[in-house]
């Protein structure tokens, strides 16, 4: 979108453009930061929910650095008040040092967010199991998993619930 | 790190790399949520290296929002309804003063005060006037000084 033409849209489609242009970035952000899928996503979550709060007075200019600020901020919080820093084991820490600038092309981020989205997935039992890798790592609606399975659209969509609270409390 | 200092490419990849300690994680942080060139600088940095967001959190994000513009559109409803009960009070209790004027008023162009004011229409015939009469003398009264100030006012 053109910088001109983002002061003269309307709340409601800049706040989608916002959402659709940068979702993935602070999202990434957040999971960097505190290295779990779920708290990730409730602290991107809330980093968008505050910007739409304080959207009527933002000039609409470096909305790139704004949104950055806004989920460190989240993520300062996070840290803060759960003390769950993210504190690099001495393996970990040995391992980060051999590739210590790694290239733009590896997208080493998303594999280590698929990694442990798939390995708290097959934590849970069945039938949450099945429905969280479906839903959750292979990314299928819940319509199309009720299509599959055979199941009600509603009990896949309680299972998908419940299932996300338990890969929240894993 | 300093906090005037900006932050290099060296904290950059010490972070991407989970090599900080926690102190310097901290300010690391701190200094990015304060300082727009640097959080520009940091997403820039971080752009290299994208994780997809989950697919449904979108939908999630206007849900929560609209939910929030519900309760918000139910506190002004009752923050309305609040205003237009203080705004009947303040009518209520201004009429109350303006009456209770009116009389003491009255009474004091008669020269009777609360205390001899019934004794008197009790005992003279002459000053037995009924209670309307004076309630009317009284704001023809009031509506006189009003127009004799408003033509005052005006010239």
């Amino acid at each position: 979108m053109q910088e001109r033409g983002r002061k003269y849209i309307n709340k409601e489609t800049y706040y989608e453009h916002l959402i659709d242009t940068y979702q993935n970035l602070v999202f990434s952000i957040c999971f960097k930061i505190v290295n779990d899928y779920f708290e990730a996503e409730d602290l991107a979550q809330e980093t968008f929910i505050s910007a739409y709060k304080h959207l009527d007075t933002f000039d609409r200019q470096h909305e790139k650095a704004w949104l950055c600020k806004i989920a460190t901020n989240k993520c300062l919080d996070y840290l803060k008040k759960s003390e769950r820093k993210s504190i690099p084991t001495e393996d970990e820490y040995f391992l980060t040092q051999v590739n210590k600038e790694p290239s733009p092309e590896e997208n080493i981020l998303e594999s280590e967010a698929k990694k442990q989205l798939s390995e708290k997935c097959n934590r849970l039992k069945s039938p949450y199991r099945e429905i969280a890798l479906d839903y959750f790592y292979n990314e299928i609606s819940a319509a199309e998993i009720a299509a599959k399975t055979g199941k009600n659209l509603k009990t896949v969509q309680t299972q998908i619930y419940r299932a996300r609270l338990l890969l929240k409390k894993s | 790190m300093n906090d005037k200092v900006h932050i290099s490419k060296t904290d950059l990849y010490a972070f991407k790399n989970n090599s900080m300690d926690p102190e310097e994680l901290m300010s690391f942080l701190e200094h990015i949520s304060e300082c727009t060139y640097c959080s520009d600088q940091f997403a820039v940095f971080m752009s290299d290296d994208l994780v997809s967001a989950p697919v449904d959190m979108k939908s999630n994000i206007l849900k929560a929002v609209r939910r929030e513009q519900l309760i918000k559109g139910k506190v002004k409803d009752v923050s309305k309804r609040m205003q237009l009960f203080i705004y009947s009070l303040k009518v209520g209790a201004a009429t109350s003063l303006a009456l209770l004027m009116l009389i003491l008023m009255t009474l004091s162009n008669t020269g009777m005060t609360d205390d001899n004011f019934y004794e008197v229409a009790k005992n003279d015939p002459v000053q037995n006037v009924p209670i309307t009469t004076i309630i009317r003398d009284g704001m023809d009264s009031i509506c006189n000084d009003i127009i004799d100030f408003s033509s005052k006012m005006i010239k």
